[in-house]
């Protein structure tokens, strides 16, 4: 009887440790998960705010060069005309200094900070594409089928960003005559295609460039693909898949 | 009766009992069956009891041991293939139960027949859930996906450790005392005694501490 008393007891003690360290394995782990989720949450949230100030750099960049090629050139030929007494250009007057007021206006609209949140995706790029075929040295093409926005308002500034970024790249290294944009919801993500018929590059030895390197770092923080083919004199294709939830 | 065995026996019923009314709580549907597997486990040794003790005089009773064992192996492998979620591992596990019940077929027709204690197939299944413990202690320490439950309220953590000490501590003892070759008819039941006390008690804990997971309902 003592016996069996003694050995149970020693049993228990045995399994009793045992079950005590497999809990405190199982706690450090947890510990570690929990640490790099908050790791996770905090650069996520680095990154959009980020996303937010390049975005706004982008458009207060954009109104700087409007105000002073366009709104700029429209008021100094008024102030032309208005300097000459001849009364027949009143009307050319009326018409440039209404051109103004739409250019001030159209700048005006691209001012408002929060473009990106109270515009949907498709709103967004066709305005960013509608800006650069603008400009006249690109022509643009945009593809929209059904419905297509990212889960929240954070992922649809970092893709928002992420094109603003693609397009940059083309305007400043492609030398591209056209950009195909495509912009479609297949199998619960969107899928946004970005084509331009420039000079291409050698994606291997560009894919530790930072620009390249913020994109792709930018599309696994909102759990997104990023597949970019591009050859020497061949165009380049980027194909970003994010998912809608 | 002997009043450990009726200790042992109540014990086995009670789990049964609590491991029945909350059985809705267990997430998979092999540990929803767990209270009948219980039932089975207390009736078959209340029967192979009253059949030495009652009904007849001290008459082996090994042939109930050997009826039950396959269903014994079938549901601690079909158990541990539904906890363990490596694919790697749960090929092991099939291939470990079919091993077991081959070795048993062969053993109960050619080596030690069906009226001996069939120790050959009881030593093989016990070594068998042994590893399946190992398997399922390595995935729970080693995997990224389910860590967010406490084990201590887990029923399956209580009932793989149980599982898995009961197996190799009574093994050991029962090859320990084969290689001694001591002759002591006391300590030695006495010792499975205390692992089978140990077994269910650890068995009616897992099931009373059980947390339910939560689930977030769908939109």
């Amino acid at each position: 009887m003592i016996f069996a008393f003694l050995f149970g007891s020693l049993m228990l003690a045995l399994v009793g440790v045992f079950m005590f360290m497999m809990v405190i394995f199982y706690q450090k782990r947890k510990i570690k998960s929990i640490r790099e989720q908050q790791r996770l949450i905090t650069q996520y949230e680095q990154s959009v705010l980020k996303a937010k100030v390049e975005i706004r750099e982008e458009t207060l960049k954009y109104v700087g060069q409007e105000l002073h090629d366009n709104v700029g050139q429209v008021l100094s030929l008024i102030k032309i005309y208005l300097s000459r007494p001849d009364t027949q250009r009143k009307t050319d007057v009326k018409q440039l200094i209404d051109q103004a007021i739409m250019d001030i206006r159209s700048l005006s609209q691209d001012l408002n900070i929060n473009r990106v949140e109270q515009y949907s995706l498709g709103d967004f790029i066709e305005q960013e594409l509608n800006k650069v075929h603008k400009a006249g040295v690109v022509k643009t093409y945009f593809e929209h089928e059904h419905t297509c926005e990212p889960s929240n308002i954070q992922d649809r500034l970092m893709v928002s960003r992420i094109f603003q970024e693609c397009i940059n790249n083309i305007l400043k290294h492609a030398e591209a005559k056209h950009i195909f944009v495509k912009l479609v919801a297949r199998n619960n993500s969107c899928v946004l295609s970005v084509v331009d018929d420039g000079i291409g590059f050698n994606t291997a030895a560009f894919h530790t460039g930072s620009g390249l390197a913020n994109i792709y770092d930018r599309v696994k923080l909102i759990g997104g693909t990023i597949e970019i083919a591009s050859a020497s004199g061949c165009g380049t294709k980027i194909k970003l898949c994010i998912p809608k939830s | 009766m002997n009043t450990v065995t009726i200790i042992l026996l109540s014990l086995i019923l009670l789990g049964a009992i609590i491991s029945f009314y909350r059985r809705r709580i267990f997430g998979t549907p092999i540990l929803r069956f767990f209270p009948f597997f219980l039932l089975f486990q207390f009736t078959y040794q209340l029967a192979a009891y009253l059949y030495s003790f009652v009904f007849t005089e001290h008459a082996s009773n090994y042939f109930i041991f050997n009826i039950t064992l396959p269903l014994n192996m079938a549901y601690f492998s079909l158990m541990f293939y539904e906890i363990i979620k490596h694919p790697l591992k749960r090929r092991l596990i099939a291939v470990g139960a079919v091993a077991n019940l081959l070795f048993y077929a062969v053993n109960i027709v050619f080596l030690q027949g069906f009226f001996a204690l069939m120790t050959y197939s009881r030593t093989m299944m016990a070594v068998t859930v042994v590893v399946y413990s190992l398997f399922y202690f390595h995935e729970m320490l080693t995997s990224e996906v389910g860590n967010e439950k406490n084990p201590t309220r887990d029923a399956t953590f209580w009932i793989v450790t149980a599982i898995f000490f009961f197996y190799l501590c009574s093994t050991l003892t029962i090859i320990a005392w084969d290689y001694l070759r001591i002759n002591n008819e006391i300590i030695g039941p006495s010792m499975v005694r205390v692992f089978g006390f140990l077994l269910y008690s650890m068995y009616i804990v897992g099931i009373v501490l059980h947390k339910a997971e939560n689930k977030e309902p769908i939109a």
